[in-house]
């Protein structure tokens, strides 16, 4: 008897856990890969958790084209894949889980507008539940196109409830009305931290970010096609504040060193697959033909309207050819080492018009 | 560690009172004192305890419990059973104790709603689909009150409610290898690789009293000692009424091997 019962209470918690239910319905509801025929593209296709983009070339008959998706497991779209539609403009696709109840709509655009050679940064709206802001541009169709990407999404999982204007990428006063891009170095969480992240740059740049929490480097895809002249340089207004102690991704202080901030520009040879730079390049790419940077010299604080114009280097043994594609990636920083993890909070980048200066 | 040195202190303490209390009672008057004396067993016990804080019935969000592991198991009771006539057949018991009620778990999830959490406060809510640990290491101090059955020489039935305080709270874990959706099933998507964690922690949210039931048997090896076994059952959830961050409700189900000494 002693012996039976000491099996059924050890065992009772084990009962308890055996009992595992039947699995319930997916509730995955994404675009995971997005298709059209590959020599259309000047790039991958951009997916977000609620856009796809495809970047195509000038030729492209937009008026009929009838993209496949790949999506989530047990997940189905409407209209199903290989709907054939005029994407003049933008179109919207349905896609729904397994579990009906979850569904996403994403907007489906083709992109034939060459790249931008000025921007301004005047435009902007809330997004992902208005909790922080993402520049846009319009293209030649009257349809918004984000060319510029930031680590905000990413930061969404750490904010709580901080507003829009906390989060490392937002919104300034522009120099001549409008508005400007302000980047700004803050702290992240303690759990991203305990991975090595303590801080969070604000960022810009041409290309997508695609949230990868913990690995935020490889997030970051940098870059977007570009086909013409080689600029001469690149040109603009930027104001800048270095934050306190410089910390680095154990979130010690850096005794000594002071922040500054970085702007760059990169041309890279273009090919069909991961067409971008990750944001741990550190210059190294063997992809890369001309680079521009700011200065250590012109890297100075101020509080005014400060304009910043550097030019573009050739890669050694690299030559350029108009003829050709590129890739440009445009990249601004509130902390230099913000790739690393590294950098003060409270540093803070604000950026008006930046623009590629031609011969 | 110290909650271990706490919990031995404070029950050493509590069984020195009951002495003093029940060698106190001698000198009033006399019925008092044979209340005290006759038909009346004192014991002290040291327990194990194994079990956890668990969902009754596992939530279809629990795909697999990947491993278990009580943590915490000690606890020591004193108690008296006062027998109602001198069959000494049926008879209450109160005890006090101090035992500990801890769990290390790991299971895989699919779509577990959760809540990781930063040092500022800052809190995300969310879905998670993969691996979750939890670890639960709550110490309570227990008045369990009994009815005895003494059902043959060797051997007493026991069972009734009890009532618990905690007096150190602990729950906490985190989520890792997996992909963390904000706020809804359909969120921004994070994914969680490699080393990268998001840490949670509940402890704050520990229910303070708790109530509930335990039923158990008593074997009695000679005049001395004895061994018993128990199951205790908790009516009130482990967390608070208004906490939401584990959707489903969790309770407190252990089983407990004790080894009585009868003074």
């Amino acid at each position: 008897m002693k012996k039976q019962h000491l099996l059924a209470f050890l065992l009772a918690p084990f009962l308890l856990t055996s009992c595992i239910k039947e699995e319930e319905a997916d509730t995955n509801a994404d675009i995971l890969e997005a298709f059209i025929p590959q020599e259309y593209l000047k790039t991958d296709p951009i997916i977000t958790n609620n856009s796809v983009e495809f970047r195509v070339k000038s030729n492209v008959d937009l008026t009929k084209q009838s993209p496949v998706f790949i999506l989530s497991e047990n997940a189905t779209i409407d209209p199903v894949n290989g709907t054939t539609r005029d994407y003049t403009n933008a179109q919207t696709a349905v896609v729904t889980a397994q579990d009906p109840n979850w569904k996403k709509t994403y907007t489906i655009t083709f992109n034939v507008d060459e790249l931008s050679t000025k921007y301004a940064f005047d435009h902007a709206e809330l997004t992902d539940k208005d909790r922080y802001y993402r520049f846009y541009t319009t293209g030649s169709n009257g349809d918004k196109i984000y060319d510029w990407a930031s680590g905000n999404s990413g930061y969404v999982t750490v904010a709580g409830n901080k507003t829009p204007d906390e989060y490392p990428t937002t919104i300034a006063q522009g120099r001549t009305g409008g508005l400007a891009a302000k980047m700004q170095t803050v702290y992240t969480s303690s759990f991203a931290a305990a991975t090595g992240n303590p801080i969070a740059a604000g960022n810009l740049f041409l290309g997508s970010f695609k949230t990868n929490l913990l690995n935020t480097l490889k997030s970051t895809k940098m870059g977007l096609p570009y086909s013409g002249e080689l600029p001469k340089s690149v040109r603009t207004y930027y104001k800048y504040k270095a934050g306190g102690e410089v910390r680095n991704q154990d979130f010690d202080v850096v005794s000594g060193a002071k922040d500054t901030f970085d702007i760059y520009a990169i041309l890279f040879e273009s090919r069909d697959k991961d067409n971008f730079l990750y944001g741990d390049h550190d210059f190294q790419d063997p992809r890369n033909v001309a680079i521009a940077r700011v200065s250590s010299a012109q890297r100075i604080e101020t509080t005014t309207w400060k304009e910043l114009e550097f030019d573009f280097e050739m890669v050694s043994g690299k030559t350029y050819d108009p003829e050709k594609e590129y890739v440009l990636a445009i990249v601004m920083s509130s902390s230099i080492d913000g790739a690393r993890f590294t950098g003060a909070i409270g540093s803070t980048l604000i950026v008006d018009e930046i623009e590629l200066i031609f011969n | 560690m110290k909650n271990h040195l706490k919990v031995i202190t404070t029950s050493f303490l509590f069984f020195c009172s009951l002495i003093s209390i029940a060698q106190e009672s001698e000198n009033e008057e006399s019925k008092f004192k044979s209340f005290f004396k006759e038909n009346i067993e004192y014991q002290a016990k040291l327990q194990l305890t194994l079990g956890g804080a668990s969902p009754l019935g596992i939530p279809a969000q629990i795909r697999k419990i990947e491993s278990f592991k009580p943590i915490n198991v000690l606890g020591f009771e004193a108690n008296a059973t006062k027998w109602f006539n001198d069959e000494r057949k049926y008879g209450i018991r109160v005890g006090l104790k101090i035992e500990g009620r801890g769990m290390k778990t790991q299971a895989e999830v699919k779509n577990y709603f959760t809540q990781i959490e930063d040092d500022s406060g800052a809190r995300t809510t969310g879905y998670f689909t993969g691996h979750v640990v939890t670890r639960a290491n709550n110490s309570y101090v227990t008045l369990p009150v009994s009815f005895v059955w003494n059902v043959s020489e060797k051997w007493n039935v026991y069972g009734g409610f009890y009532i618990s305080a905690t007096i150190n709270k602990s729950f906490d874990g985190h989520i890792y290898d997996g992909v963390f959706r904000e706020g809804t099933p359909i969120g921004e998507p994070a994914t969680f690789e490699g080393t990268a964690i998001g840490i949670y922690d509940f402890s704050e949210d520990i229910r303070s009293f708790q109530f509930g039931e335990q039923i158990g048997v008593e074997y009695k090896v000679n005049k001395q000692f004895s061994i018993s076994l128990d199951g205790s059952f908790a009516n009130t959830a482990v967390f608070r009424k208004d906490f939401e961050a584990i959707s489903f409700k969790m309770y407190n189900i252990f089983g407990n091997l004790g080894f009585g000494y009868n003074f």
